[in-house]
């Protein structure tokens, strides 16, 4: 007994003041270390951010200069394709119509038979007797209808025109119309209506002003009236030169030639639209992150704390391809970064810390143990000014460089402009930090071990834009982005992300 | 400068409030490296990476309870995590062997001697009784720390007596002729 206390009571007298002076290499080496480490922080994270904006800078002035001159080359094949094709397809006008009349000169003279031609203009309106007469006496009058156009007369008041389209026309107005001349004396001519064309028009407008007359020209020449009822032809065969010639059935040159400036005129305007195809764009994102459901992914015993997310920025460059005028496809690259503290976190140094299960700590870290305050046993220690522990929280940090693939549908597309917009993104993990936050001051402890490198996220949301130059658009575009497999563990982490997205676009 | 001024300023990674700090308590802590090394390089070692530590922790001190017990605290942690790794033989025998009574003539031992018989203790035994003896934790904490029970944290010290009395009686050997009791 004495021997025991002999010696503790010798060595504890012995060192009671005991102290030692260091050599000055100790401090040197410490001042080193110091001053590396605060060089190491202020560094890395400015020279990444610069870099990392001049790459996707760089990249997206040359996808766009590449594509640009590749739309280049497309509008010329657009050009000559289109010009090439109206010559060639079109039947030569004359023969059906021809065909027609000869055919309808060619069936008996008995008026049962209805002549092909009018019935191919019936439409809506009821032949009378008096209709095949006309034919009939068409024929015995030996009028013949040399050119194809043919002039139907019908007794019938009609109230309104009629129109009657050819199965070619459904675009554009080509149309016939029978203008009704409520005259029983009158004949009704045929016009074709194009809206492009003037002089059908003035024809029309001269038939009608001659509605109570007894005859309606469609021609400048007049038709001789007859006392005799229904009969009137025109013994003149029309112009067929003339753009707005009288026909009957099928197709008119002028519809042709209709079609034909119609299918140029698209030409011009795709011309156009592949020059506004391409896009570029800016953003900057204010980031609101959560998680779907509780959990933590640091250790399971943090699953119930109270979690805080902090908002962060995300900033990014993207690059816009019009497929159609409703759809784009959209690209970029786009940096932001994710942080949240877990609250309710007791800290303790601990030698021997048990340590967290997601976490690998540093040095600094694995002296310390963590436990969840609502759940921890209350210390009760003997000594207990040495098992001091503290409250204080744990904040996870994570960057990510995303990549983003997504379609655009317009549902609104004027000055202002509404879209809806889904696709994916590849993330990439830039940087992953786990501190201590205690007293307002902050300590890193470590990295988590269970953040995948590379994870991919869904996204979709709303566009809202405006266009207040020809080539500049402002864009804020509110998207939900949810996060899958980002955890290679997540403990019922289920974290999602909301931005957004506001910016400026040029379109060239 | 308060000291509580200097911890601030350390706090905001102050180069110049380092350096004080450093100045102020550097004996204190390489006389505690000294006691739980192996020898003098490993102290210094030690006493530089205890350091850095404390830098790097300095912001969760929150200026409850003793600064210099606490940065002590955080330099026998480090101390301890050096020796944490080295595989120790556990020796089976847990029997507490009795001291046997001898006269202990200590007035003249040298500090020096008294270190370097500690240094050259078992790292396990060394870490024991610098913790028991000189810095008085009870050996459930010591249990904790390095991980054992404590049961070993006792026969360990136990050892680490006979061996200090052993090298301190060869001393007393060398020095003056032991009264026979």
């Amino acid at each position: 007994m004495n021997e025991r206390k002999n010696i503790d009571r010798l060595f504890q007298e012995k060192f009671k003041d005991f102290e030692a002076a260091p050599s000055e290499t100790v401090w040197k080496g410490i001042e080193l270390r110091l001053k590396e480490k605060k060089k190491n922080r202020k560094v890395v994270p400015f020279w990444l951010k610069l870099s990392g904006i001049a790459a996707a800078l760089i990249l997206a002035i040359t996808i766009t200069n590449g594509f640009l001159n590749s739309t280049e080359n497309t509008k010329n094949e657009i050009v000559i394709e289109e010009k090439s094709n109206p010559k060639q397809d079109f039947p030569p006008l004359n023969e059906e119509p021809i065909n027609n009349t000869i055919a309808s000169e060619s069936e008996s003279a008995g008026s049962s038979k209805i002549p092909d031609t009018i019935k191919e203009s019936k439409g809506n309106w009821n032949l009378t007797k008096e209709d095949i007469a006309v034919s009939s006496d068409q024929k015995a009058n030996g009028n013949q209808l040399k050119t194809k156009n043919i002039v139907v007369e019908s007794r019938e008041k009609l109230d309104e025109k009629r129109m009657v389209t050819t199965s070619n026309s459904e675009k554009n107005t080509k149309t016939k119309r029978i203008i009704p001349t409520g005259n029983e004396n009158s004949v009704i001519g045929v016009t074709n209506f194009d809206t492009n064309a003037k002089s059908s028009l003035e024809n029309a407008v001269a038939a009608q002003n001659s509605v109570n007359k007894q005859s309606t020209l469609i021609d400048d020449k007049q038709i001789p009236e007859t006392k005799n009822n229904s009969i009137q032809i025109t013994k003149e065969p029309f112009d067929s030169k003339k753009e707005d010639a009288i026909k009957l059935a099928i197709v008119e040159p002028n519809a042709l030639e209709e079609l034909l400036k119609d299918k140029e005129k698209p030409t011009v305007i795709t011309n156009d639209a592949n020059l506004n195809k391409w896009q570029i764009s800016s953003n900057v994102a204010p980031i609101y992150f959560n998680s779907t459901s509780k959990g933590s992914p640091l250790d399971p015993q943090f699953a119930g704390n109270d979690k805080e997310y902090k908002p962060n920025i995300s900033y990014g460059l993207g690059v816009r391809y019009a497929l159609n005028e409703k759809l784009t496809v959209r690209a970029g690259l786009n940096t932001f970064g994710l942080e949240y503290d877990t609250n309710d976190v007791f800290f303790s140094q601990n030698v021997n810390a048990k340590e967290l299960e997601n976490v690998k700590t540093n040095v600094q870290g694995s002296m310390l143990q963590f436990e969840n305050k609502n759940t921890g046993m209350p210390e009760i220690s003997a000594n207990s000014h040495l098992v001091k522990k503290f409250e204080g929280t744990l904040n996870q940090k994570t960057n990510y460089i995303e990549v983003p693939l997504e379609l655009s549908y317009k549902i609104v597309d004027r000055k202002f402009g509404v879209e809806i917009i889904g696709g994916i993104s590849t993330l990439f993990l830039n940087k992953n930090e786990i501190s201590l936050v205690t007293s307002g001051t902050e300590m890193e402890i470590g990295k988590a071990t269970n953040l995948n490198n590379t994870h991919f996220s869904t996204n979709m949301g709303l566009g809202l834009k405006y266009n207040f130059l020809k080539s500049l658009q402002m864009n804020i575009e509110p998207m939900f982005k949810y996060q899958m497999n980002t955890f290679t563990d997540s403990g019922n982490f289920k974290p999602y992300f909301f931005g957004l997205y506001t910016g400026i676009n040029y379109r060239f | 400068m308060s000291l509580d001024q200097l911890i601030n300023d350390c706090k905001k990674n102050d180069t110049k409030a380092q350096e004080q700090l450093y100045r102020l308590y550097s004996s204190k802590l390489f006389a505690v490296c000294l006691k739980y090394s192996r020898n003098h390089a490993e102290a210094e070692d030690n006493l530089q990476d205890g350091f850095i530590i404390i830098f790097n922790k300095i912001n969760q001190y929150t200026f409850k309870g003793s600064f210099e017990g606490w940065i002590k605290r955080i330099m026998i942690n480090n101390v301890l995590q050096q020796y944490r790794n080295v595989s120790f033989l556990e020796l089976v025998n847990q029997d507490i062997p009795d001291d046997v009574e001898t006269e202990m003539d200590d007035e003249n031992i040298s500090l020096d001697y008294l270190l370097k018989i500690i240094q050259e203790l078992p790292d396990r035994y060394r870490l024991v009784f610098n913790l028991y003896i000189i810095d008085g934790y009870p050996h459930k904490e010591i249990a904790e720390m390095l991980n054992i029970t404590t049961g070993t944290s006792k026969s360990n010290l136990a050892r680490a007596r006979m061996i200090l009395k052993d090298k301190i009686e060869i001393y007393n050997g060398i020095q003056k002729i032991p009264s026979a009791k």
